[in-house]
């Protein structure tokens, strides 16, 4: 998937300053600070590689943990950590696990206890995956690994946005600006609620469809992204578009129209995850980030219950963190756990 | 059954289109009268014109009254256009101030005749409607002209007029009785792209609509929906192949009584949507209709997939479902299930009767929405359920509280439909009633409240009820 802010940077300054109000991360390639009023790796346009790395901390006490974690978050993407002189454009973003956040077991959920839970997850970006995974490896090294994937995403094409492993662009729909992202990603204090989920896709089985039946699977167009109700590839989804014969352009278990916000009632979440291939399957290392968790859960019943999607999918692992605020060299990562916990 | 959306926030990226471009009944009513210009006017010399003072404001609560004083305060609109214009064209015209306020003083203009049409254009028509008047103002209050209007500012009197325009999402408005009584309209595939609702009224309140025909409809035959305290009764009304009879979604305080929906794929629904704003479904009272045989191919498909479906309750709060005739459903006679994470809960059935349907009262509750909730649903001797034991799930002997709290009983599967046709190839209705005498000589009126419903006197009506509206291959 592609993050907002590229398509920003690519669509000229009317996005960017909107995002650069909202957003703590660098433009592409150039090196970045960790602070800000939110954690970088959210808003931040997004690189081509990320690891995520789920840990326990064996009850270790966290504060420290955070606040050492932050500290040497500042020296890697900095440039001033001797196992990363270039970071280039590395961010990491840091949750924790949050009794208040629970997801429920959902349809096509098919991991077992050792790829859920953790106390405390990172994800690290950035557009070299060898700064990616030694800023991973440097950061995690005092701890246990719970669970990790290192992901891709597919290079942006003329029209700004990469496509996933099915073929099909992703990322078009997020929110964007102050008030999209207020509404839908960011808490009162600066926090975000991150959901992960490694999506394992029948890739095959979904290419085996004729290009005319994937598209109705997804409810976009391949070669071009535009919806199946018309227009280019950022027009809006006409969810009540008809034919005469009264069945929806886009059709009634097509994934954007599950996916679709409106029927849930609730804001739009940031997707912001990254292609894998390998050992685990191939897929989507499916990341949102969301104000509220409502927003993701509620979305993901609507894919349970008729997202044609579900035939070419199973998810192997899971997770739910609250992405810290935003810290500094005065006010470390751990300190709102302090203040609030 | 899900409806397209309405305005509701103004997120960017949560587009809710308006319904605009569908054939309503509902606001071509509404317009009629405003735009009729009263005859040339005698000459007279424009020096002796009085001003005309022309007062914008931003209409809040759709009472028709312009209310300045606390608990409402109803603000000017700045920089709505005010157009003044003679019997031969001359006009004069300008923008309202900050305070939504202009005077023009025709007498330095090119006007004549002393006599004048005033028109405010909608300083946003992608936000705003014109606002109603009001029914009767009382003494003192300051009711809201139409946005085009007529003043008479010979021999120097001057005139002065509010009008206003109102935000739908701000508050739903007046609605004029959509059917005179004794009419029974055909509305029949309407238009022609895109027809989705036959009559239509979202987003109104306080009306009737009655004796009308609906039919060859994609979406539903008859539709109300978005209103807080609708006050709309729907009755003596005939909807036949159409993908849905009759369709209400967030809608409170709404009763459909002694209509006919037969032969639809879906005779009649009321759920909660969160794509229009005032979900969940709530209060309704749905009584004394016969809702038969709603498997019908020879109609638009329902897009969500319903088919042989009596009355569906979704997601609703509190839908009463009294002495109806639910019968020759193939899928469920009633039909009472979730909507995203709104329980269906406080339904009732009682008194109807069923016979031939697939199942003829059908459950199911989820997880997502919290699990089974406390519903009357009333199994007459005979009536196959599901999930078939019925009692353990729901009964009205149980009381109010929530039943099997955790209760998450798997979805119900209806009958998959058949291919759709398009709706101009829906056969035309039979020669149908019309209104007595001169249908253009009825006056416009406004919005009266609807006759109160006497349920108690209702009775489960004959299988031919209305019948002879129906077309001869649907009786
Ligand atoms: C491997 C699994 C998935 C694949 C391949 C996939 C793919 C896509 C594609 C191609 C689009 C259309 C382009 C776009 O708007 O970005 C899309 C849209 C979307 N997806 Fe997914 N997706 C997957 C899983 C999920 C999950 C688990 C969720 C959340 C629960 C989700 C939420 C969304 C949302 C909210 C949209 C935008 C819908 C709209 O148009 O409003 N997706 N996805």
């Amino acid at each position: 998937m592609t993050g907002p802010s590229r398509r920003a940077l690519l669509q000229g300054a009317a996005g960017l300053a909107a995002l650069s109000a909202c957003s703590s991360g660098p433009e592409q390639g150039s090196p970045t600070t960790a602070y800000g009023v939110h954690q970088a790796g959210v808003t931040t346009a997004q690189q081509g590689f990320g690891n995520l790395v789920v840990l326990d901390l064996h009850h270790a006490p966290i504060v420290p943990v955070l606040e050492a974690l932050g500290e040497e978050i500042e020296r890697l993407v900095s440039g001033r950590a001797a196992d990363v002189p270039e970071p280039g454009d590395l961010t990491v973003t840091v949750g924790v696990a949050d009794p208040g956040l629970v997801l429920p077991t959902f349809a096509r959920d098919t991991f077992g206890p050792e790829h859920c839970g953790g106390d405390l997850v990172l994800q690290v970006c950035g557009s070299d995956p060898v700064a990616v995974l030694a800023a991973s490896d440097r950061l995690t090294r005092d701890h246990a690994v719970r669970w990790s994937q290192l992901g891709f995403s597919g290079a942006a094409g003329k029209d700004g946005f990469g496509r996933n492993l099915l073929g099909f662009h992703d990322g078009i729909v997020q929110p964007r600006g102050r008030e999209e992202l207020s509404a839908g990603v960011w808490g009162d204090d600066g926090s975000t609620v991150m959901v992960v989920r490694r999506i394992v896709l029948d890739v095959e089985g979904f290419n085996d469809l004729a290009v005319d039946q994937q598209e109705a699977v997804i409810g976009r167009r391949k070669s071009t992204g535009a919806p199946l109700s018309g227009g280019h590839l950022t027009s809006p989804l006409d969810l009540a578009a008809k034919t005469p014969a009264g069945a929806y352009l886009i059709p009634v278990d097509a994934h954007v129209r599950r996916a679709h916000p409106l029927a849930t009632g609730r804001p739009l979440m940031l997707r912001r995850g990254y292609s894998f291939a390998g050992e685990q399957g191939s897929g989507l290392l499916f990341i949102s980030f969301q104000r509220d968790l409502a927003e993701f859960i509620q979305t993901q019943y609507r894919l349970d219950a008729g997202d044609a999607l579900n035939r070419y999918l199973r998810v192997t692992a899971s997770g739910v963190f609250r992405v810290l605020p935003g810290f500094s060299a005065s006010r470390g990562l751990g300190a709102s756990m302090n203040a609030d916990r | 059954m899900s409806k397209a959306r309405h305005v509701r926030s103004s997120g960017a990226h949560i587009r809710r289109g308006s319904r605009a471009g569908r054939l309503t009944l509902a606001i071509a009513m509404g317009g009629i009268g405003m735009l009729v210009f009263p005859g040339a006017q005698q000459a007279g010399a424009a020096g002796d014109d009085g001003t005309v003072s022309v007062r914008v404001v931003r209409e809040i609560n759709a009472n028709g009254i312009w209310d300045h004083t606390a608990p409402i305060l109803e603000p000017g609109l700045p920089g709505a256009v005010v157009t003044v214009t003679d019997p031969q064209g001359h006009t004069q015209s300008g923008p309202t101030d900050d305070q939504g306020q202009l005077t023009l003083d025709p007498s330095t203009s090119s006007l004549t005749g002393g006599k004048y049409r005033v028109s405010v254009s909608n300083p946003d028509p992608a936000v705003f409607s014109p606002a109603f008047a009001a029914a009767s103002p009382t003494a003192g209050q300051t009711s809201l002209s139409p946005s085009v209007d007529f003043v008479d500012v010979s021999g120097g009197k001057p005139a002065s007029i509010t009008t206003g325009f109102w935000n739908p999402s701000d508050y739903t408005q007046d609605n004029p009785r959509i059917i005179s009584a004794h009419q029974r309209d055909a509305v029949y595939g309407v238009g022609a792209g895109s027809v989705y609702t036959d009559i239509y009224a979202f987003n109104r309140q306080h009306g009737t609509i009655a004796n009308s025909y609906a039919s060859g409809s994609a979406d539903s035959g008859f539709y109300v929906g978005q209103c807080l305290h609708c006050d709309i009764v729907v009755t003596d009304n005939v909807a036949e192949y159409n993908a849905v009879g009759y369709e209400s979604a967030n809608s409170t305080g709404v009763s459909v009584v002694r209509n006919r929906f037969s032969r639809n794929r879906v005779g009649l629904t009321m759920s909660s949507d969160y794509q229009e704003a005032f979900a969940p479904q709530r209060k309704a009272i749905v009584a004394g209709n016969v809702v038969s045989d709603n498997n019908e191919a020879q109609t638009p498909e329902q897009a969500d997939g319903g088919f042989g479906i009596g009355i569906g309750l979704g997601g609703s709060t509190g839908v009463e479902v009294l002495k109806n005739r639910i019968e020759g459903n193939r899928s469920a006679g009633l039909l009472v299930s979730p909507a995203e994470d709104l329980a269906a809960k406080d339904n009732t059935a009682k008194g109807n009767v069923y016979a031939g349907n697939g199942t003829d009262l059908a459950f199911w509750s989820s997880a997502q929405s919290g699990g089974t909730q406390a519903n009357c649903l009333e199994r007459p001797a005979g009536a196959t359920t599901y999930p078939r034991p019925w009692r353990a799930v729901l009964g009205c002997e149980s009381g109010r509280g929530p039943l099997n709290d955790a209760e998450d009983i798997a979805p119900f599967r209806t009958v998959p439909g058949p291919a759709g046709i398009a709706f101009l190839d829906v056969a035309p209705p039979g020669l149908l009633p019309t209104m007595p005498g001169d249908p253009a000589s009825v006056p416009y009126r406004r919005a009266q409240a609807p006759d109160p419903i006497d349920i108690g006197s209702l009775t489960v009506p004959p299988r031919t009820w209305l019948a002879e509206a129906a077309r001869r291959s649907a009786r």
